[in-house]
């Protein structure tokens, strides 16, 4: 079963953290990255909120996989679409299953670019591609956003001078529009910004399904 | 081009989500001009007015001569503004950026001749400009150039890194500032819909070879080379003639030369060859990959992962169908390709170029009296390509 998937059924607030590969290996003894031993179950149960690793593959995707498979809890994988494209496609899907990660985000694979690989991620209850949008998507939200699963990464990114010139916070505005528009959770994604901030954002909007912390050192 | 943005498996849009409806902009302002008389004579305009086209097409007689074969033909790109080839490119990106309501024109040039380019045209079109240069083409000598550009009202940044980082820096600069920017590219690659749009307005050199040709004496070409990293100009120079490969002669509405047509007469398509580096093989030993938002051909690293410029996408097709060849040529070939042109006609072609010289004069002799043969030039011979062909003329002399 697909833990992030579990966890949004439960109505958990997910917190990505982005760990690099490079930063991983090495400290995979080290229990500091993930939340979920097994003794803590019953614990985390209770708890709102829960933390989602995303590794961010800045090496050999190979070796990132490995790694990943060693890690528990619910994992997120971060790479480029050159290095899925030279692992094959249809191996890469497989063993993304087979290393437990549960959704996979490729940024540079946009909506119309994306049946490629998301036609060997069909499983209902195996890993996901991550959908994204961005306030520039504007009336493409809906396209994107109707064969998403899971959650959608809702990057802050480029908000249109349109919304900047209106009082108060675009921000605001933006994620008004992204809760009208987005029939699924959707994660944050808002750069320049705390994790109080990050935290604030995401209670106040109806269908967030969490924040991503990317920079490596906000903790 | 089957698939929207494809060209056989080449090609495609990866970029992030955040750059889609920029790309979209740009794409549904391009199909609408497409059949705009007032695009066309705006293009018309940069291209005969501020560029100075047409270029000449220039024989070598003195080469002819000693060849005893073909005539042989230079299509003389290298004098248009700065001596890049890609500037009615440029003009045409521009143009759409101001179409759309862009205020600043956005770009990453490989070089300073390039960077050159941007900052006049989108002065002359009354747009601001951002150009990103790597600190690696700030070399000596090129305070001149870049002093020029300020006083043509530039704002340039230099980017520590190389090609890659500038590339990378450029697509977060246009992320957040796509409202008011335009970003041009120089070659025809990329995300679509740059090379759909950057072929068709290079096409104009292929279509100026075809009259060039019929007012010089009626003969189609047998044979057109230039090289791959002529920016645009390949691609510029093929097109008309792998157009023609389907369909009749080009579109004479579409442009103010008029285009000779003769119904029911088919002429052949020439030989199309292009030229690259054997240190850069990219149409020859180059691996499909994903990089700088297109599916291409790419040098990869020990990492995997792509090197520099992929292969434009178009090209790569069209190789992979057969219907244009590439050949790898040797530094020492291309070297003596330029100091023969230099000797023998006076015009020393630039380090891109002599590559295109140097697959020509290897294939000249397989063609007849009777034929044509055309070589495209465009850029400058910079000091570094020069040194090295004072020093190959002196291991000439040392060994004769």
């Amino acid at each position: 079963m697909n833990q992030i998937l579990e966890l949004l059924e439960k109505g958990k607030k997910l917190r990505v953290i982005r760990k690099m590969q490079s930063d991983l290996t090495g400290i995979i003894s080290d229990h500091e990255v993930y939340d979920h031993k097994e003794s803590d179950v019953h614990m985390v149960s209770e708890k709102k909120q829960a933390d989602v690793c995303m590794i961010s593959a800045d090496g050999n995707l190979t070796d990132c996989l490995h790694l990943a498979a060693e890690l528990e809890g619910p994992l997120i994988l971060e790479t480029c679409f050159h290095k899925v494209f030279r692992y094959g496609l249809s191996a890469f899907a497989a063993d993304l299953q087979k290393a437990g990660i549960s959704a996979v985000r490729v940024p540079d694979l946009p909506y119309e670019e994306r049946g490629q690989l998301a036609v060997y991620l069909l499983d209902s209850e195996g890993p996901f591609l991550i959908s994204e949008i961005t306030p520039a998507s504007g009336d493409r939200i809906m396209a994107i956003t109707r064969y998403a699963r899971g959650f959608v990464w809702c990057l802050g990114r480029g908000i249109p001078e349109k919304l900047r010139e209106l009082p108060g916070d675009p921000l605001e505005y933006y994620l008004y529009a992204v809760d009208a528009a987005c029939p699924i959770p959707y994660l944050l994604d808002l750069p320049g910004r705390t994790e109080d901030e990050l935290a604030a954002y995401a209670d106040g909007a109806e269908g967030a399904a969490g924040y991503a912390i990317l920079h490596p050192n906000l903790e | 081009m089957e698939r929207r943005g494809y060209y056989q498996s080449f090609g495609g849009q990866y970029v992030p989500e955040v750059l889609m409806n920029a790309l979209g902009e740009m794409e549904n302002e391009h199909l609408f001009v497409a059949k705009d008389q007032c695009f066309t004579k705006e293009l018309d305009f940069f291209n005969d007015r501020y560029s100075g086209r047409m270029t000449p097409l220039y024989l070598c007689r003195l080469l002819s001569k000693k060849y005893g074969q073909p005539d042989i033909y230079i299509k003389r790109e290298d004098l248009a503004p700065g001596g890049a080839g890609c500037a009615s490119a440029i003009a045409g990106q521009i143009i759409i950026g101001k179409r759309i309501g862009k205020r600043c024109v956005l770009a990453a040039p490989y070089d300073l001749d390039q960077a050159l380019l941007v900052s006049s045209l989108s002065a002359a079109m009354g747009l601001a400009n951002l150009i990103l240069v790597p600190r690696e083409t700030c070399l000596h000598g090129t305070r001149a150039k870049l002093d020029r550009m300020s006083l043509q009202g530039s704002r340039i940044r230099i980017i520590e890194g190389g090609w890659q980082k500038t590339q990378e820096a450029a697509a977060d600069i246009w992320a957040e500032g796509q409202e008011e920017m335009v970003f041009v590219r120089f070659r025809a690659d990329g995300p679509h819909p740059y090379p759909l749009m950057i072929r068709e307005y290079q096409k104009i050199i292929g279509q100026e070879i075809r009259i060039q040709l019929q007012e010089a004496g009626g003969k189609y070409p047998r044979m057109i080379t230039a090289s791959a990293e002529e920016d645009a100009c390949a691609i510029g120079a093929f097109y008309p003639w792998l157009a023609d490969g389907d369909e009749t002669v080009g579109n004479s509405e579409e442009t103010h030369h008029p285009e000779p047509h003769y119904p029911g007469i088919h002429h052949p398509v020439p030989d199309l060859l292009l030229a690259e580096s054997v240190s850069r093989p990219l149409y020859t030993k180059g691996t499909e990959g994903i990089g700088d938002g297109m599916r291409s051909l790419f040098l990869l690293d020990e990492q995997d992962m792509p090197q520099g410029p992929g292969a434009e996408p178009e090209l790569a097709s069209y190789i992979k169908e057969g219907r244009l060849k590439a050949l790898p040529i040797t530094e020492e070939d291309a070297l003596d390709a330029a100091l023969e042109f230099a000797r023998t006609e006076g015009i020393l072609p630039s380090r891109a170029s002599s590559y295109a010289a140097a697959a020509l004069l290897s294939k000249v002799m397989e063609y007849g009296f009777d034929d044509n043969v055309v070589v495209v030039f465009s850029g400058k011979a910079e000091k570094a390509w020069i040194d090295a062909c004072l020093r190959r003329e002196a291991e000439h002399e040392s060994d004769s």
